[in-house]
């Protein structure tokens, strides 16, 4: 028994020190120096100077995109690879996204740049980040590279447009500030538009265990933030994090929740989301 | 679904087919000479800041109903200047299962509605609860479901049904009885929120009898806690701090 101690002491220092795939020291307080604030800011200076992004444009009311998240590279990218090349060649898809939790590690944001590069030749990728995109003290990284992590888009089509509002949930809460955006923004920019879809990598419910324990929101910032988007009438709400698929509807609101797309999946997945003038439809597509 | 029904049965059995105790384990002379019923008010004031809604003052009431050792029903409300209106109501059953062990069942039931956010809650959780004079240690499982007051036209009710883990840890320098005490408490259960299993409250917890030790009657207590974000994200940020000074007397 005298010995047990030193025993625990040991594993639990070589657990901490030798884990690259956990920022341990994040359960005390996060990884990135930055606070949600202050990411927000950077993503709206980013916004500003980069204002040309916030406009698609289709020839068609009818359209598709194509959703995925929680690719957790780590020295390969093959799924994101495939995604995003199936995407680009396919000209009914109108753009893709990435709903966080690219990498899992440090270094993977640059394989994960070069691979959306290297594959996206002239289509659209929309990316925002998760909460093991900070971890390692990458946040900066994922700015240089990515740019922003709160933004919104308009998809322009020849008699309506759609409105897409991308948010940086990585520390499980928006802030303040991100609030008060998303709320001028849902207030000023809603009703001018004829779908509002918000894009999140945490996911709002936890209908299931699987992924036990992955943080989400408080209860409080849930309550709030369902009601917003359940007052201002957003059409859908598409997350990742949890890696299993959920739908839930609450209130005139549809939550979708994405499976993961790691290399070690032997199941990945991504979505195609059909926006048509009636309904806004998904569908699961295999890897 | 088959983990959802599961609970959803194991909630039921435990409610209905275990009995009360009917001798109850008192390890301290001063809750045996508790009579019942009782029942004590509970008054706060509180100052509480949080990421995304910035610094509010708040009052808590909370009317406290022992008709036996076995059973507290709390009913009351809680009002806060950035417009969170919430009633709630809980009632927490307690089993003794061993008297050597101070070893209980604590079945808990909390109705939660905040008025201005168009949302209600009912959580219902089981733990297997460890008491005694220095520590109390709660660990066990929720099953809660939300929905809304108002249904928007042309929309269907819906009810999300959540599991978690539910638990209480408190520690005190001081035996129960004694005039003052300190003690630490790490938790997800509030009076009238048990909020989710990753959202853990970590609060310094003081209290001060102002009549005398032994005696319940009117009691001092203050509270400062802090809540993190995403302490499970492995990217835990601040999310909340409060202050709440507040008094329990007997009614």
């Amino acid at each position: 028994m005298q010995y047990l101690k030193y025993f625990i002491f040991t594993t639990i220092t070589l657990l901490v020190v030798s884990c690259d795939k956990y920022d341990l020291q994040g359960f005390f307080m996060s990884p990135s120096k930055e606070r949600v604030n202050e990411r927000f800011e950077q993503s709206v200076a980013y916004n500003l100077e980069h204002q040309e992004d916030t406009l698609i444009t289709t020839n068609s009311d009818e359209y598709q995109f194509t959703t995925a998240a929680d690719f957790h590279i780590k020295t390969t990218a093959n799924n994101l690879s495939k995604y995003i090349k199936s995407t680009a060649n396919d000209p009914s898809i109108l753009f893709s996204s990435i709903l966080g939790d690219i990498t899992d590690q440090k270094g993977g944001l640059s394989i994960a740049f070069d691979s959306i590069n290297n594959n996206k030749a002239n289509s659209i990728v929309r990316i925002i980040a998760g909460n093991h995109d900070v971890y390692f003290d990458q946040w900066q990284e994922y700015c240089q590279l990515f740019g922003s992590s709160t933004y919104f888009f308009i998809v322009k089509t020849p008699n309506t447009s759609d409105l897409f509002i991308a948010l940086e949930t990585t520390t499980g809460s928006l802030g303040k500030l991100q609030k008060k955006w998303l709320e001028d923004i849902l207030m000023d920019k809603r009703n001018q538009h004829r779908y509002c879809i918000v894009l999140t990598h945490t996911n709002f419910f936890d209908t299931e265990l699987s992924q036990f324990p992955s943080g989400n929101f408080s209860l409080e910032e849930t309550a709030f933030l369902t009601n917003i988007f359940s007052k201002y009438d957003v059409n859908m709400v598409i997350n990742g994090h949890d890696h299993t698929y959920d739908y839930t509807e609450l209130n005139g609101v549809r939550y979708l929740t994405l499976e993961d797309a790691q290399d070690l999946d032997p199941e990945p997945t991504y979505f195609t989301i059909n926006v048509t003038n009636n309904e806004i439809t998904y569908k699961k597509e295999a890897l | 679904m088959k983990l959802k029904y599961t609970l959803l049965i194991f909630f039921t059995i435990t409610s209905y087919f275990i009995a009360p105790a009917q001798e109850i384990v008192d390890y301290s002379d001063f809750f045996k000479q508790r009579e019942y019923p009782k029942s004590l008010l509970y008054m706060k004031l509180g100052y509480e800041h949080t990421q995304i809604n910035g610094s509010n003052i708040n009052t808590e009431m909370v009317g406290i109903h022992t008709p036996a050792k076995w059973v507290d029903i709390y009913g009351g409300f809680h009002i806060s200047t950035r417009n969170l209106y919430q009633v709630a109501a809980r009632g927490d059953f307690k089993w003794w299962i061993s008297e050597t062990r101070n070893l209980a069942l604590r079945n808990q039931y909390t109705y939660s509605a905040y008025a201005n956010e168009n949302l209600q809650n009912l959580n219902m959780s089981l733990m297997l609860v460890y008491d005694q004079e220095h520590l109390y240690a709660a660990f066990g499982g929720y099953a809660q479901f939300f929905t809304n007051f108002f249904i928007k036209e042309n929309t269907q009710r819906s009810y999300v049904w959540e599991p978690g883990l539910a638990y209480d840890f408190r520690t005190r320098i001081f035996k129960k009885a004694h005039i003052w005490n300190l003690g630490l408490q790490i938790t997800n259960i509030r009076h009238f929120l048990v909020e989710r299993s990753y959202s853990p409250n970590f609060i310094l917890n003081g209290n001060y009898r102002l009549c005398s030790e032994n005696d319940d009657h009117l009691n001092l207590l203050i509270e400062a806690g802090f809540q993190p974000s995403g302490i499970f994200h492995i990217v835990a940020n601040y999310y909340s701090f409060f202050f709440n000074v507040g008094i329990t007397c007997n009614i």
